[in-house]
């Protein structure tokens, strides 16, 4: 049987609770389904009962690209249910080359009156490969298209984060 | 990371933070590379500041942008901020927007087509006789491309 359960200092020399899936070794594997020293670029939590977000991939897309688009692991659990990340998404007016933004936000200097500068995202779990061009085989990726209102002068910013499933 | 870079510039327009086991390959980089035209994908390390930055094909790095630096009047006014500020004009075909201190070399571009390569002037100068909203833009080898958004209207 393996070992499954592991608390204190791990081979990284971080602390914290680890519970890998059922037959991995907790030391060795990084199919885990509890996690407490999840960092930025953790991953391989794709299942089970442990309730924290992991961040999959994070980046930038300037305004001079013209097809806005991620794309991500899929997340799915043993049963091979999948599921959608959780998307943080920031845009900026490109000429303020300043922060981002969370939300639609009013910046001046487009058309006659201040308007509204924003993104919309269209989500698909599965069935990309990791390029972003359709799946054939192999492990399946999931992808994000961004659609600005003002595409040639609209930054994004995003996070994909993703949550471990729960195993039926 | 992954990073998308412009064929021309060289600037830096994509990134994408991912787990070392789940960066691309050199294959899955053509690919990439050959679906998005004009544009090419690499692996480098990581950068929090790579959409910043440009890729040197010679060391295969990443290296700092410059960025433009250009001041914009309309006849006796200087924009301190232009970024932040409507810049109008009259559709008269003579109210300009003059813009200074562009790098010799930059491509100009008036809503995304190519109206010329700046001379030694460094000054771009913007009429027009038809009311619309428009984006003008800089850029250059191994710059951020910076522009501003003009709008020409009728009857000031």
């Amino acid at each position: 049987m393996a070992n499954r359960l592991l608390i204190g200092k791990d081979g990284s020399n971080k602390y914290g609770l680890k519970v890998s899936t059922p037959g991995n070794n907790v030391i060795t594997t990084t199919n885990l389904s509890f996690n407490t020293t999840i960092t930025d670029s953790s991953s391989g939590i794709v299942s089970a009962g442990g309730r924290s977000f992991v961040v999959n991939s994070s980046g930038s897309i300037a305004a001079a690209v013209t097809t806005k688009r991620a794309s991500f692991p899929s997340i799915v659990n043993s049963n091979g249910d999948y599921t959608t990340p959780l998307i943080l998404l920031m845009t900026r007016l490109t000429q303020a080359n300043g922060s981002f933004a969370a939300g639609r936000y009013w910046g001046y200097g487009f058309g006659t009156f201040a308007a509204g500068i924003g993104a919309y995202m269209d989500v698909y779990s599965h069935g990309f490969n990791s390029t972003g061009g359709n799946w054939t085989s192999g492990t399946q990726y999931g992808r994000v298209d961004f659609t600005c209102g003002a595409p040639t002068i609209t930054d994004i910013s995003y996070f994909i984060m993703s949550a471990p499933l729960e195993n039926v | 990371m992954i990073v998308m870079y412009k064929n021309d510039t060289k600037r830096v327009v994509q990134s994408n933070m991912v787990d070392k086991t789940l960066e691309w390959t050199t294959e899955e980089c053509q690919e990439w590379t050959q679906a998005n035209p004009g544009l090419t994908a690499v692996v480098v390390e990581d950068n929090p500041k790579a959409i910043t930055m440009w890729y040197d094909e010679t060391d295969q790095s990443l290296k700092p942008c410059s960025t433009f630096d250009f001041t914009v009047r309309i006849g006796d006014i200087e924009y301190i901020k232009p970024e932040e500020d409507m810049l109008i004009i009259q559709d008269d075909g003579v109210s300009s927007v003059v813009f200074s201190g562009i790098e010799e070399g930059s491509s100009v571009y008036v809503d995304q087509v190519l109206v010329g390569i700046m001379d030694s002037s460094q000054t771009f100068t913007f009429t027009s006789t038809e009311v619309g909203t428009y984006f003008i833009t800089f850029d250059k080898f191994a710059y951020i491309d910076d522009g501003r958004i003009v709008e020409v209207v009728s009857g000031i």
